[in-house]
Parts: structure tokens; sequence; C-alpha cells
């Protein structure tokens, strides 16, 4: 199903990465709280988030709504870190400010275009997991690598000599690489292939 | 490294007293007011697992004068741990004092070092950590191109590229490899010399032509002279030989002999008297006949009589020359001289006779009268005879003997015979005897004078008896005389008929000369015309006409044997100009031949030289295209590694903590044509190219982009030791940012397993992360640890354990 709305948008982007959707109204010390989503992490990721569209909600309503949770989580003692997602029309800063005290408050506007689920996804980032590259795989397999440049038509004893050095170091490339100068220079066989070593 | 329980700390920096800090559990949460201690604790966990602070080191070197809480003796900082209290001389436990750090940190190398740059954040390096990690002296590479390269591990492919750096240049080449210079040297001295012994050889192949031509232009020239020859032009060896037989050298013998020939006729010819043909002979033959008339009239008159008287004179003259043989004057002549001197000689002969004749007749008598002499002499000696002078001497050496009267010889008494005493007796004896002995003396003398002058006598009239002739001789010189004389009357008398004789017999010999002459002249003549004829045959001319004359056809000889040894000697100098220019054409095509092969040997040499320069070449070349691909891959493993890893990551932690901020920091692609230079900028979210973080962050973004770069550098290494060390990070963030790094915070523990440590000193803030932070599973921990003083001013370490408890609120 394509999002069609940016409420809709933000919850497939946090389903996805594995929060599970409440069930609305979502009830919180027997208050009903009327969000336009309540999510919540799984495993060792406890948070709350609640999703207001606030196309529908006014400012104050969503301040409103944002601290009546707030005073119903602090009453039943849950440690629970609250989200709030902004989908919808910018609120002024004031109303963000004032949200920001009580929990995390992530604006994510009505992003449109190619670019939107990147940018709804950015702002979202912090509550989406962190891909870390392999820190093993990181070094990189230079042999590898080199093998896929070197070009085709060298000469196999030129290049097994100087590879063979490599691993000795940059002097031992370097007295290689004279040797083989040399030695050619002092060749004085009419043979034109390479002598293999 | 998880099972470290607690960091111990004693009069460490501001920590007065000694305080514990538990590290058990994943996160540790510190708080305290500013000058607290918050700092102090996590330096003091930096050098109890390293032995250093290195953020502190960077600041001041003499950092350790300062680490000893001010007023005690020393500090003293202690890890312990379920397995780190076996043994005594324990690492984890360093001592501070008077300035000196004692005992070694936890972790060895390089674990210290990466826990060092990798996990601890120090406060002071937060704010410069972009320019520290940019910064790069000339010498080394930056903290951050030094990450990059220990992260990329691209020592292989640098020390190729760097190895075969000397390769991408050929100049570069030749400085490492002096040989390769000297055989591109070599090449270009090969080829020039090459070059110029082609130009040679042409040169020479060119002039050999030239001179080939010169010389068949001389020889096609001599060819009718040469004996007939068709020469072979193209065998030089031969044509020498030909032009080497000197073909003119008989002719002009030849020449020269008839010339010589010529000449003596023409010297005979010169050596008759001009006046040759005017002379007539039958003149000379009147004379000639006349004077014999005269001569003859003479011989037969006076001549005869001189003949006559010399044939007189040649009894007693036999050698006297005939006046025919001679001439009559010198026959007279010699004839009266010889008379003269043989009259005088016989005048002087007969004179001597009758001198001789007179002494011989003194002498007689002189001789008479010393034969009488010496007889009377002889008589008186011998009335001496006996020998008075030995007696007289052998009687006085016996007087001595004589004592008595007794005889010495007899032994008789003397005085029987005489009263006389013997003595006296025999004196007297000796004075007689010697008496006698005096008289014989003289008489020896007396004889000898005699003898002497009898034999002087006897030889004179020996000499004078031979001087006297016999009488016939006398006769014979006196007949002789007289006939002489007579001669020399008849010769006086005809003195003057002889010299007229002479002056006849002078004019006849002159006509009889004359007339061999004149005779001689004539033959002459006709033996030179012989031998012009001959001349003329020999040198093929036409013969000589009668009426020729000698002088002409001299002349028309002389004038063709010229022309002739003219023709001969141009002959031999063309004969020699075209045996130069043989030789020379010879040793031109030898120097063309030389030359050529001079060129070949270069040639091969330069080819070879090219050969194996070219050979060094491409292996120069192969190593550049190794080196380059070296570079390529290393371009490309870069720009993986950032574009792919580094870059993204950074980009999403900052991201998550300032999810507006349009400008995004990014390693710029490292690779440049030295090698790898890290630096740092700033990207648009839309792609585009920003500034510097510096130039386009707000302080705040650009804290965070600091704290991100050391996250992503963080976590894009394998963790070694996966602690996370934060001292107060959040400085000028606003709220908002304080949420998102909460919540990275958490992520990073409870997702990616690392202990972290941060300290912070704003209340709200270390509330709010008490609650983010909060152990969400079961199991799971956290422990705060507020900071305060006592009224001693003693550090005070309040350590809270925070568990999971269920959350009631959600029935999640």
């Amino acid at each position: 199903m394509t999002p069609s709305t940016p409420v809709e948008r933000v919850v497939a982007i946090l389903k996805e990465a594995g929060y599970r959707e409440l069930s609305l109204p979502l009830t919180v010390a027997s208050v009903p709280f009327d969000f336009a989503a309540a999510l919540v992490g799984t495993n060792k990721a406890p948070d709350l988030i609640v999703v207001i569209d606030t196309l529908l909600d006014s400012d104050v309503r969503t301040q409103q709504k944002i601290d009546s949770l707030g005073r119903a989580l602090d009453v039943t003692g849950s440690r629970r870190p609250v989200t709030a997602v902004l989908a919808g029309p910018r609120p002024l800063d004031l109303t963000i400010e004032a949200i920001g005290r009580v929990c995390r408050v992530l604006p994510v506007g009505t992003p449109t275009g190619p670019d939107a689920n990147r940018l709804v996804q950015e702002w979202l980032a912090v509550l989406l997991p962190l891909d870390l590259p392999d820190a093993s795989k990181a070094v990189a397999d230079t042999d590898n690598e080199l093998a896929k440049h070197l070009p085709t038509n060298l000469d196999f004893y030129v290049q097994k000599a100087i590879l063979d050095e490599v691993p000795n170091g940059v002097s031992a490339v370097r007295t290689v690489l004279h040797r083989l100068i040399v030695e050619a220079l002092n060749d004085n066989s009419d043979d034109t292939t390479e002598r293999e070593i | 490294m998880e099972h470290l329980e607690t960091l111990m700390i004693t009069d460490f920096r501001s920590i007065k007293g000694s305080i514990t800090v538990p590290l058990s559990a994943p996160i540790i949460l510190i708080h305290g007011s500013n000058g607290a201690g918050k700092t102090s604790i996590l330096s003091a966990l930096e050098l109890a697992l390293t032995g250093d602070i290195a953020a502190m080191r960077r600041a001041d070197a003499a950092f350790c004068n300062y680490l000893v809480h001010r007023g005690a003796q020393s500090a003293t900082v202690k890890l312990s741990g379920p397995n780190l209290v076996k043994e005594n001389d324990r690492p984890g436990i360093v001592h501070v004092q008077e300035g000196k750090i004692i005992g070694n940190g936890l972790l060895q190398h390089p674990l210290a070092q990466f826990f060092a740059e990798r996990c601890y954040l120090a406060q002071s390096t937060l704010g410069r950590l972009l320019d520290i990690y940019q910064h790069a002296d000339p010498q080394n590479d930056s903290p951050l191109t030094r990450f990059v390269k220990d992260l990329l591990g691209l020592d292989h492919l640098d020390a190729l590229i760097d190895g075969l750096h000397d390769a991408a240049d050929i100049r570069r080449t030749k400085n490492i490899a002096p040989e390769f210079r000297e055989a591109e040297n070599r090449c270009k001295t090969l080829k020039k010399n090459s070059e110029a012994a082609k130009q040679i050889a042409n040169q020479q192949i060119a002039t050999a032509s030239i001179a080939r031509k010169e010389f068949e232009e001389l020889i096609n020239h001599l060819t009718s002279e040469i004996r007939g020859h068709t020469p072979p032009v193209d065998d030089f060896a031969e044509m020498k030989a030909i032009l080497e037989y000197a073909i003119e050298d008989a002719p002009l013998l030849l020449l020269a002999q008839y010339r010589r020939e010529l000449n003596s006729i023409q010297k005979t010819w010169s050596s008759l008297p001009n006046d040759f043909s005017a002379t007539d002979r039958s003149t000379v033959e009147d004379e000639q006949r006349a004077a014999s008339a005269l001569a003859e009239a003479w011989s037969n008159n006076t001549g005869r009589k001189l003949e006559s008287v010399l044939e007189t004179l040649r009894t007693t003259f036999p050698d006297l020359p005939s006046w025919a043989s001679t001439n009559p004057d010198l026959a007279h002549e010699t004839a009266i001289n010889r008379i003269s001197v043989e009259t005088k000689r016989l005048a002087f002969l007969i004179e001597r006779e009758r001198a001789a004749a007179a002494r011989v007749n003194e002498l007689d008598k002189d001789i008479g009268r010393a034969e009488d002499r010496i007889k009377i002499v002889d008589d008186q000696v011998a009335s001496l005879a006996i020998d008075a002078n030995g007696l007289s001497q052998a009687l006085a050496a016996l007087t001595p003997h004589i004592h008595n009267e007794n005889c010495l010889v007899c032994g008789r008494d003397f005085s029987e015979v005489s009263p006389e005493p013997l003595i006296g007796h025999v004196q007297q004896r000796i004075a007689r005897l010697t008496e006698q002995a005096g008289r014989l003396s003289a008489l020896a003398k007396e004889k000898s004078e005699a003898t002497t002058r009898l034999a002087a006598l006897l030889r004179e009239r020996e000499s004078e008896s031979n001087k006297r002739l016999s009488q016939e001789e006398q006769v014979a010189f006196q007949e002789r005389l007289a006939n002489l004389t007579d001669s020399e009357g008849v010769l006086t008398e005809i003195a003057p008929a002889v010299a007229t004789g002479s002056k006849y017999l002078h004019r006849l010999a002159t006509a009889q000369r004359h007339l061999a002459e004149t005779r001689n002249r004539d033959r002459l003549a006709t033996e030179l015309r012989a031998s012009i004829a001959t001349l003329c045959s020999q040198l093929q001319q036409p013969e000589l006409g009668n009426a020729e004359p000698l002088a002409t056809a001299l002349d028309r000889l002389e004038t063709h044997i010229a022309a002739e040894e003219q023709r001969l000697i141009l002959l031999r100098q063309d004969r020699l100009r075209a045996l130069e220019a043989c030789l020379k054409a010879i040793k031109s095509e030898a120097e063309a031949r030389q030359a050529q092969s001079t060129y070949t040997d270069l040639a091969t040499e330069l080819e070879k030289a090219e050969k194996a320069f070219g050979k060094a070449d491409t292996r120069r070349t192969q190593a550049k295209a190794i080196a380059q691909a070296a570079r390529d891959a290393r371009t490309a493993i870069v720009r993986r590694v950032f574009n792919e890893s580094l870059n993204t990551l950074w980009h999403d932690l900052f991201v998550r903590l300032t999810p507006t901020e349009p400008f995004v920091p990014a390693f710029k692609l490292p690779e440049t044509s030295e090698g790898i230079v890290a630096a740092l900028e700033t990207r648009h979210r839309s792609g585009h190219n920003g500034g510097t973080p510096g130039s386009m962050l707000s302080a705040g973004n650009l804290n965070t982009a600091a704290l991100t770069l050391f996250l992503a550098l963080h976590f894009s290494v394998e963790p070694r030791f996966p602690w996370l060390v934060l001292d107060d990070p959040i400085q000028s963030m606003d709220e908002v940012h304080i949420a998102q790094f909460a919540a990275l915070i958490r992520t990073l523990s409870k997702s990616h397993e690392r202990k972290v440590l941060i300290a912070v000193h704003d209340r709200s803030l270390f509330d709010y992360l008490k609650l983010e932070l909060s152990p969400a599973f079961l199991g799971d921990q956290l422990i705060t640890v507020q900071l305060s003083r006592s009224a001693t001013d003693v550090t005070i370490a309040e350590s809270n354990f925070l568990t999971f408890q269920k959350d009631k609120a959600i029935a999640a």
C-alpha cells in the first residue's frame, strides 16, 4: 500500500523498523488519548511513539495531548521514552519547544516529491536502527582490488617479480624495479619473450 | 573488559580524598556541577587504562605536575575486577608522585592507543576535533589521514605506488637506475655515430664512384696504347697490374739508343773540319809527292852518309838511333854527344895508365926496404929466444920461499956452486931476465910496425897494378879514339845538310798526315751516311736521299726522335695518371667497403642496444602500469570505503542529531596525486558540495559534526575495545538535539553493545538521559554517579544502580 498521508508514511517507516502499532485510542492509566497513530518499540527499544496529524489538531490541542500523555505516564511511573512525531504542517517553534520539554519531538512536516520518503526517514532516523558497516570488512581486499585494475597484457615475469616483493615493503619494490631494469639492459639474448621464473 | 568492576581514585586532579566509581553497567552516567570532578574521573579512567592522558599531554607536556590534588602527596588510580586482583605488580594501578607517573595502564599498545584515539572523547578535544583531525605538518600525516590509512590497510598498495614511483617518470627512473640513463645515452651516442657512419659510408661510396668514373675516362683514353689490351675495367687488380707495366720503357730505351747513335753521328759530323768540302785532295797529294821526292833525294845522299857514320859508330854505341826511326837532327845530335863523352872517357883512361905505371915503380923500391928491416928485427929476436919475462916473474914468486942455500928446484946446496948466496943469485937472475924482457918488447913493436908498413905498400901496389891497362887495351883505346875523332869530323861536316834533311822529312810527314786525314774524312762521311740510312730504317723514316744533305737528315731524325720521345713521355704521364686513378679507385672502394662495414656494425650494435633499452623501458612502463593499477585500486578502495561506508555512516549519525541541518559534513574524496590526504567538507542534502564544516555549520552543529565524526570513526573500525567515553559532549546543543543525542546513545549502547560513560553537568539533561537510558530489558542496567563535595571539600561520589522495571503504562 502506498502511503497517502504523512501519518501513514511515518507509520509505514516505523513499522518496517520493527515498531508495533498500538490500537487506538491509546490508553494510559485508563485515560484514552486521541493520536493519529501510536507505536511502541519491541525488544531493546521501549520507545512509545505517538503520531499527530497537525492538519487535524491545532498547536494548542497538540501540546495539550502531549502534556496529558506525559502526566499519565508519570502517574504510572513509566520510564518509557516518548517521541512525538508531528506530521503535517509544521507547528510554531514555541509549540515545538514546549513539547520538546516533555518528550522528543520530530516535526517531519509534509515532505513531497521523490525525496519525500528519504526526508521522513531522516527525521525519524534517530528512532531507526543504525546500520553500521561491517568493521571487520572495512579493511579492503587490496589484492583482489589490485588484480581487477592490473592490465591484462602485463609481462608475467615482471608482474610476479614486483608483486612478490610487495610484502617486503617500499624499498624491496624499489630494489626489484631497479633489478628488473638493469637485468633487461644487460640481457643480450634475442629472445623477445620473458623468461619464466 | 566488561568484567571491570570499579575505578578507585585518590587525590587525583580535582578529586580530594578517595572515591570509587562503579563500572559494571553498560551505561554509566556521571553528573556533577562544574569543578566537581567529572572530567577528573574520565581522565583517571584513561590513565588507569593507558598509563597516559593524551588530551592533557596535547595541551601541556608537563601535565604530570598537575595530576596530584593540591595539598596531597600522591595520587592513585586503580582499576579492579574479578580477574585483576591476582598479581601484586599488576597493571591498572597507576600512581602519580612528584610529577611522575608510576605504573602501567591496563591496556597494552595498540589497545591503549585505540582507547585514547577511538574511545575517549575528552571535552577539551571535542571543540577542536575537526582541526586536530585535519592538522598535518609537512612531515607527518594528519591524524585523520593516519586514521584513513590505518583503516584501509593500504600498505601493500602504498608499497607498490611508492616503490614504483620512479618508474612513472623516465627522468626519475634514470636517477634511481644510472644504468638506464647510461643505456639511453649509449643509444643516443650509437645512433649519432651510426648516422655519422652512414653519411661517411655514403660519401665514401660517392667518392669511390667518382674515382671509378675518373679512372674509366683515363683508361678509355689510354686503351689503344695498352698493348691492344681490352681492359677489364671492373677488375681493378688486373688493371693495376697492366698499368704498372711500363709499356713505354722499352721504346724509350730504344729511342735513347737511337739518340745516342744520332748524337754520336752528330759528334762525328761536327768533329770534321768545317772547310772539309773546300780542301782539295789533289793539292794534298801533290804536296805529299813533292815532299816525298825531296826527302828521298836527301836520304840517298846525306842520309846515306849519316847512316854510314852511324853504322860505324854502332860498333861502339850499339844503341844509337837511326835517323830514319827518329829524325836526322836527333840522330846527328845524339851521335855527336856520345862521341864527345866517349872521347873524354878514353883520354882519361890512357892518362891514368901512365900515372899508375910510375907509382908501381916507386912502391917496388919501398917494399924492398921494408922487407930488409923485418929481417934484421927477426934476427935480434932469435937471439933472445927465451921467455925472459915469464921466467923473471916465476923466480920473483919463488924468492919468499928461499930461506937458505938449498935450491928449491933441485934441492942441491948452492953454496957448492958459488959463494954468492942463493937469494942474491936469484935476484941478479931476475934483474937480467927483466932487462931482456924489455928488449924483446921493443923488438916486437918494431917488427909489427915494419910488417904493417909492408902490408900497406903491398896493398897500394896491388891497387895501382889494377889500374894499369893491358897492352891490348892500350892499343884498342888508341885506335877507337882515332876512329871517333874521324867520325866526329864527318858529322860536323854534314851537320847543315842534316838540318835540311830534317825539314824535308818534317814536311813529308805533314803532307802525309794531311793526306791521311783527308782520306779518313772521306771514309767517315761514307760511314755516317750508312749509319743515318740504318737509323732511318730503324726509325721507320724516309730513306736518306742522295741529294739530301747530311745535316738536314740529322735534323729530321732528331726532330722525329724528340717527337717520339715526347709522345712516349706523354703516354707515361697518362699511364701513371691512370695508375694513380686506379689506385685511388681501389683505395676509395676499399674505404667505402670499410665505411659500409663500420656503419653496418654500428647499426647492428644500435639495434641491439635499442632493443635492450626498449625492453628495459617496456619493463619500466609495465611497472608504471602496475603502479597506476595500484593507484587505481587504492582510489577505488578509498572511494568505496568513503562513499559507501564512512560518509554514509557519518551522514546517518549527523542527520540523526540534526534532522533540520541542510549541510551535512563528509570526508572529501581523499585521493590526490601524492597519496591519501584526508580532508573534510560539507555537502548539501540535495547532493552538491558545500564549504568546509567550519564555514558552513553553526557552533552547535559543528559540535555535532565533531561528535558524530568521532562516533563514525569509532564505528568504522573493529571494536577492539568497545567503550565510548564522552566528556560533556552536548554543549551548545538545543533541546531538540539533546533528545536526539539521547536516543542515539541508547541505540549505540543497547543495539551495538558499547559500554558508554557520559559525564554531563546540566541537571535537566542528566535527568533526561537518566530517563532515556533507563534499563529497557531484563538484565539491563544503568549506573548514575553524582559528584558533590563535603564541608571539608572532600569529593563525594554517590552511585545509583538502576535496573529494569516492567512498564505498566502500556501493555507492550
